[in-house]
């Protein structure tokens, strides 16, 4: 579980806390437990407030403020210092999506659907995410080059599988490297850039 | 034409009908229904309007099959929320329910009419009543007749929205994605969307074999006389393309 997923966790099952009181729960330093819960209150997802003095606590449970969930989620937001939300990873989520959705589909038609104006998917982009997902096995190719028609024959999950940098392809879904094979051995061939 | 990366589907008549039809149910007063039914037949680009508005609002989207029983459309919606599903369907419905509750993500149910069809429109009505969100129903062109019959869930569709038949500018939309190394003119868009009599899939298989056919012409850019000059035609074949089962 990341950082961000237990640290949600426990203000989820807190609902009104203060930060000694996370820190207790969590394993996590004080400067990630803080930078979280600033960014979430920026987000208008928790809301600080004061605390009277006689429940201030003493010692290291000696605090100010606590703060109060007021915008629940299931999963854990991801939030800039600014409170906006992270949007990484969005663009690979809409293809994906896009691709479940089409089933049967080209090049084009996945560019077409997956940009938003909240969000662009660049050309190459999707290109290189097709290939990868044909490679793992997921996406039947038929016909060749820029045309080539493919079909979704593995749908594992609503997560999308990602590339990862050293080129291989890892499912959320099924929380394991799908490509290469764990019992392929790496061609050597020249992949394409990404 | 340039790879014009600003560029997206959402000027699409159906699209923007479609996303239009989810912001209502998303921004209603309370005291207001919250489901709304985009339907029309097959060609008319109703999986790019679902597709375009599920990414756009980061939507569950689910496809119903026709061999499913309830407790499997009700399985199928837990697994696609990431949920590992329960057993009864009893407590799937509240597991649904209460997590939709907790996300801001609408839901979308395509093909709508096997659930109609297997008289089990109650089991959405039912996760409707338990979490209010906002849900599309995506089906045939029948969708708004066959629900008149469950009086107490078609009194809960905020608005019945039909899926329009493609115009030239639709065509002008989707020449960017499907003619993008080439430039190609608007009399010949005009003349693509004319003979696709308003389906979606037909304007776009042209379209890519006009870039095809263009390229391996040598040329950059095609008009209506370069194209008839061709004697390539159109295709105006029904592209009744069978969904296939897919998991």
């Amino acid at each position: 579980m990341s950082t961000r997923e237990d640290l949600w966790k426990q203000i989820r099952a807190l609902g009104i806390f203060t930060i000694p009181q996370l820190l207790e729960t969590t394993s996590l330093d004080r400067t990630t437990v803080d930078l979280y819960v600033r960014s979430l209150v920026k987000a208008g997802r928790l809301k600080k407030e004061d605390v009277a003095e006689s429940q201030a606590g003493k010692g290291v449970y000696a605090t100010k403020y606590r703060y109060r969930l007021i915008r629940d989620a299931l999963e854990a937001p991801r939030v800039r210092k600014d409170g906006s939300e992270v949007t990484q990873g969005r663009g690979r989520q809409n293809m994906w999506r896009s691709m479940r959705i089409l089933k049967r589909f080209d090049l084009a038609t996945i560019w077409a659907a997956s940009g938003t104006e909240d969000h662009q998917v660049a050309r190459e982009e999707i290109k290189t995410y097709i290939l990868f997902l044909a490679r793992a096995g997921y996406l039947k190719k038929t016909g060749e080059g820029e045309k080539a028609v493919y079909m979704l024959v593995r749908y594992t999950g609503p997560k999308a599988p990602m590339i990862q940098r050293i080129k291989q392809v890892y499912d959320q879904n099924l929380k394991a490297v799908v490509w290469p094979h764990p019992d392929q051995v790496p061609t050597g061939k020249k992949e394409e850039n990404e | 034409m340039t790879d014009n990366g600003h560029s997206t589907i959402a000027p699409l008549k159906n699209v923007a009908m479609c996303g239009r039809a989810l912001d209502r149910a998303m921004t209603r007063p309370q005291h207001l229904p919250g489901m709304v039914c985009f339907y029309g037949p097959s060609g008319f680009g109703k999986s790019f309007a679902a597709a375009y508005t599920a990414n756009k609002y980061q939507a569950y989207y689910i496809e119903c099959k026709s061999t499913w029983t309830k407790k499997a459309i009700l399985a199928a919606i837990a697994r696609e929320m990431g949920l590992v599903p329960a057993t009864t369907m009893y407590e799937l419905t509240e597991q649904i329910s209460n997590t939709l509750v907790m996300t801001d993500r609408p839901l979308i149910i395509d093909e709508m009419d096997h659930i109609v069809k297997r008289e089990a429109v109650e089991i959405v009505r039912d996760i409707y009543e338990g979490s209010h969100v906002p849900m599309l129903l995506i089906g045939e062109e029948n969708l708004p007749n066959d629900l008149v019959k469950w009086e107490r869930f078609h009194g809960r569709i905020l608005d019945f929205v039909p899926a329009q038949a493609a115009d030239a500018g639709d065509a002008k939309v989707l020449s960017k994605f499907y003619c993008h190394k080439v430039s190609i003119a608007d009399d010949l868009v005009t003349e693509v969307a004319k003979r696709a009599k308003g389906s979606i899939r037909r304007i776009c298989v042209n379209l890519a074999r006009i870039e095809e056919e263009t390229l391996s012409a040598g040329k950059t850019e095609m008009d209506l006389p370069g194209w008839m000059a061709l004697k390539k035609g159109f295709w105006t074949g029904e592209a009744v393309v069978r969904k296939e089962y897919v998991r």
